[in-house]
Formats: C-alpha cells, sequence, structure tokens
C-alpha cells in the first residue's frame, strides 16, 4: 500500500546544466524501516534546451541497514540517456547503483553518496557533418559498454512539513578514474510530499 | 518461473553485447593510426610511428608544414598542395606534411611521452633527414606557428625562414592575457553542454574514445566564437589527438598559468619570419599578431581578407599567394 508520494524538482551542473522533474511513490513492506520508494525521473540539460538530448530514469531507493538515526540507503536506477550533438547522435542504456550512508533524523539528513554508472550499450549514429568533414567510414550501430562515471559526494536535505529541501555536491571521475569535464556535480533540489 | 527467466534474460544479455561494436576499436568511430594500418603513408623515428608525405623534387629545399591543435592532423593544410596563378608549391620545394607526435594519424602515446622536449626532437630529427646540411622553411598554423616559433628559437641555424599563419599565444603571458577569448568556457556554452552531456554515454576512456568525443567541440562553432569561424567552413580533419593536446598544453603550464616563452633564442636569427592574421579573428588577429610580430627582429605581417582562423583551408588561394610571395622575397637570399 503507497502511504506517500512526492514531486520533485532539481536544477544544478550534472554533466550539463540540467533540471530534473521526479515522481516518488513509497511502498511500506513489513517491518522495512524505509520502505521502498520506487521514483521515475526526467532530466534535460536547460543551458540550450534541446529534447534531443534527455535522461529518464526508473529505480527504486530502499535502507538496507538503520541503527537509531544512522542508515545505509542502497538506490538502483536503470537510466536511459538521449543525446545528440554536432559528432554524433545516442541513445543509450544504462544502470546506476549507489550506496548513501549517513544520518538521517527527523529534520535533517547528512548522507555520503557513492555511485557507478555504467552505459550498457549505446546506439551510436556518427553525424553527417562528422562523416562529410571528418571521417566517412564512421560506423553506425550498438556499441557495448561505452562509458562509465563514479560520483562521489554528499547530499544533504531538510524537511519543513511536506517540504524537503536538498543539495548534492560531489566528484565525478571517468570509470577508469580520469577527470570529467567539469569533474564535480552540484544540484539543489525541492521535493513536495503529497 | 521467475529462475527460468532470469538466465535466459542474462544470456540474452551477453548475446546482445557480443554482437556490439567496441567504441575503442579504432576504424569504428575514429580512423586507424599508422601503427594500425600499415597502408597509410609513415615514417619511425624517435620511438614513434608518424603519418608523413613528401611532394616535390628530393634536392629541392624544403618546407616543413605544421599542423595546428596541438592534437589536429594536416588534411587541412593538403590545399596548399594546390596551383595558384600557375605554380605549386611542390613544383620548386620539397614539401613535408605530417602529423605530430600523438596528433592526427600518427601513433597514440601516454601523456608522459608527450613534451615539448620530445617535440623539438621530432622536429629535429626530421629537419636533419629531410634536409640534412641545408636549412629548412617552417610553414606552421595556429599551434604550428607557436611550436615552429619555439624550433626557430632554439634551432637558429636549422631554419631558412618561417611562414606563421595565425599562431597562437607564444609566452604564456600572452596567452594569459587571450585565454577566455581562446576556448569559450561558458557554463551555458551550448558546446560545452553538449560534450559534457555525451561524456555520460561515451567516457573519454581510451584514446579512440576520447579523439571522437573531442569532434563534439571542434565541429561546433560556438567552441571558439571569437576566432572568426563561420557554420558552413569547408574544414576538413582526419582525427584529432586529445592526450597529445592536453599535454603539451600542460607541459607549458605551472599552477594553472601558462608559462612558456618560445621566443627566448629569437635575438640569434635574422631568418625572414612572415606572420599571416585573418581578418574576422578577434582573439589572436591582426592586433594581437601584431604584438607578436615585436619578438621578431626580421618579420612582417599580412592579413587574409575576410577570413577566419581556418584561413589555410577556406582560403587555400590567399594563403598560398602570401607563402609564395615571402618564401620568393626570403628564399632567394
Amino acid at each position: 500500500m503507497p502511504t506517500a508520494q512526492a514531486a520533485s524538482v532539481q536544477v544544478g551542473l550534472d554533466s550539463a546544466v540540467a533540471a530534473r522533474l521526479g515522481y516518488h511513490h513509497r511502498l511500506t513492506l513489513g517491518g522495512w524501516p524505509h520502505g521502498l520508494q520506487l521514483r521515475a525521473r526526467l532530466a534535460v540539460p536547460v543551458a540550450t534546451p534541446d529534447l534531443a538530448d534527455t535522461r529518464a530514469e526508473v529505480g527504486a531507493q530502499a535502507a538496507l541497514v538503520q541503527w537509531r538515526a544512522l542508515w545505509l540507503l542502497a538506490e538502483l536506477d536503470g537510466v536511459l540517456l538521449n543525446t545528440r550533438n554536432a559528432a554524433f547522435a545516442a541513445n543509450a542504456l544504462g544502470l546506476r547503483a549507489a550506496l548513501l550512508p549517513g544520518y538521517r533524523g527527523g529534520r535533517w539528513g547528512l548522507l555520503a553518496d557513492l555511485a557507478y554508472e555504467a552505459t550498457l550499450a549505446a546506439h551510436l549514429r556518427p553525424s553527417d557533418r562528422y562523416r562529410r568533414k571528418v571521417y566517412p567510414q564512421a560506423r553506425d550501430g550498438w556499441y557495448g559498454h561505452p562509458g562509465g562515471t563514479w560520483q562521489l559526494g554528499v547530499r544533504a536535505g531538510v524537511r519543513l512539513g511536506p517540504v524537503e529541501l536538498a543539495a548534492r555536491l560531489g566528484w565525478m571521475i571517468t570509470e577508469q578514474g580520469a577527470p570529467h569535464l567539469p569533474p564535480f556535480f552540484g544540484t539543489l533540489g525541492l521535493a513536495h510530499a503529497f | 518461473m521467475h529462475t527460468r527467466l532470469f538466465p535466459l534474460a542474462a544470456t540474452l544479455g551477453v548475446a546482445l553485447l557480443a554482437g556490439c561494436l567496441d567504441p575503442s576499436q579504432a576504424g569504428h568511430l575514429v580512423p586507424k593510426t599508422v601503427d594500425q594500418d600499415p597502408a597509410l603513408p609513415q615514417v619511425a623515428f624517435n620511438g614513434s610511428r608518424f603519418h608523413f608525405q613528401a611532394f616535390g623534387p628530393t634536392d629541392a629545399p624544403v618546407i616543413i608544414m605544421l599542423h595546428g591543435g596541438p592534437g589536429s592532423d594536416h588534411r587541412g593544410l593538403l590545399r596548399l598542395r594546390q596551383a595558384v596563378d600557375g605554380r605549386r608549391l611542390e613544383d620548386r620545394w620539397r614539401v613535408v606534411y605530417w602529423d605530430q607526435r600523438g596528433a592526427g594519424l600518427s601513433q597514440r602515446h601516454d601523456a608522459a611521452e608527450l613534451t615539448m622536449a620530445r617535440y623539438d626532437a621530432d622536429l629535429d630529427w626530421l629537419v636533419d633527414h629531410v634536409s640534412p646540411g641545408r636549412p629548412v622553411w617552417l610553414v606552421g598554423h595556429s599551434w604550428g606557428g607557436m611550436y615552429a616559433t619555439a624550433y626557430l628559437s632554439n634551432h637558429p641555424e636549422k631554419v631558412a625562414g618561417a611562414v606563421l599563419l595565425e599562431p597562437g599565444p607564444l609566452t604564456g603571458a600572452l596567452f594569459e592575457e587571450v585565454r577566455d577569448g581562446i576556448v569559450n568556457l561558458d557554463v551555458f556554452a551550448e558546446w560545452l553542454n553538449d560534450y559534457t552531456w555525451a561524456t555520460r554515454i561515451l567516457s573519454p576512456d581510451d584514446h579512440a574514445r576520447a579523439d571522437f568525443l573531442q569532434l563534439t567541440a571542434l565541429l561546433s562553432p560556438d567552441a571558439q566564437p571569437g576566432f572568426g569561424g563561420r557554420p558552413d567552413d569547408d574544414t576538413v580533419y582526419w582525427r584529432f589527438g586529445v592526450v597529445a593536446n592536453q599535454a603539451i598544453q600542460a607541459d607549458g603550464m605551472a599552477g594553472g598559468k601558462g608559462v612558456w616563452d618560445f621566443t627566448t633564442g629569437l635575438a640569434q636569427t635574422q631568418a625572414p619570419v612572415r606572420l599571416v592574421a585573418s581578418s574576422r579573428n578577434e582573439v589572436i588577429g591582426e592586433a594581437f599578431q601584431r604584438r607578436q610580430l615585436g619578438f621578431f627582429s626580421n618579420a612582417d605581417l599580412v592579413v587574409i581578407d575576410d577570413s577566419g582562423h581556418e584561413f589555410p583551408q577556406t582560403h587555400p588561394a590567399a594563403t598560398l599567394r602570401v607563402i609564395f610571395e615571402h618564401l620568393d622575397a626570403g628564399g632567394r637570399q
């Protein structure tokens, strides 16, 4: 049985200047302190809005361990990423897993954010411009495991009645440890439970 | 039921991934380099293998072309092979085109093997082997003009003269004055957001992927908005060497500031140098090159009308005319 729903909005720098809208639906599960929070989110870059650049996530958050106000939360999301730029267009499927250990009290919380996201496969299509100016033989098709990202940061939140304000901040590196451009992420968010 | 579905899904997943292309394999998203494709014209020296072509009589005076970047390639400079006013460079000169270490279609290396010292040694080897005992002419575009100046400064006795096609800053101090205009790092810039968004799909974790990703910037007109390029400019490239680009830039930086000085030995040479600027470049165009002119004791400046920074590709005939004029004047001295 659902006990709470929430809508959220998040803006900030997360691989691009982006906005993310979300819907969250909490299920209570017998004896499980946090229940299971199902969610669906959609992110788009807002610096230069382009609906060819989107990120959709469907997943869940659950508590693995709780002792008093100390928690270990886990998240798992399926990710659909789309992009189109001067060199190529792509549609990609990925998985994102995160562990969030930290304090989560009645009014506020502070959690570490350790996440790994793997792009499992992407359908890449080099652009006509790229073929004309650079490499005519570039191949369209499905590419296996083209990328991965580690995110290491913190999340902080304050609850004010039905509203929760949250901030995320941290560093990003590629799967093999190279810094991302930019090498950090930072977002501000607001969720309203109803 | 679920216990049967899981292995089936896993098997299907593995089968699908096994049928996928490898983004790290050259030939799929980016062309192969000379060490991967023996059919490409090449030469090996100083522990690396270079994409290399030379045209013209083997006993003629030598011109060595130096492409931009660092990291780009000589494909666009090949437009300077065309005839203008009934003559070609290679009619009277031996003209050498090559991709620098770790750049274009030359062999890739780790960053530790990509330093200005090695770049200097590479060009020195080339000069000694394509023009033994006779000074060469250097023609360098953008970064290639900086590279030519560094070589002229270090080896004045081996350079007969140079044409510097809108070189970048010849000192770190000058770079600091214009660095905001060289690359548009506005957090709202479309090219930057396109690049960073794309890195969540394709990580720059090896040469092929990093080189391919870089084209999102190279093909975007807003990456260098002050350089006078136009969206319909007919520019061409083979492949951009990202690690070379980053390593050579890093070699000239300390504490985040540009500290290089490619001009220290210029006082030792009277070799004729011509600087060429594009009329539309608002960052390193005519006004900037006029300041750089002061580093040389025997130099002049010419402006190519109605052109942007890529004028050797977009205006090859006009570029060739100013090269011929300089060679005709200085080459007979």
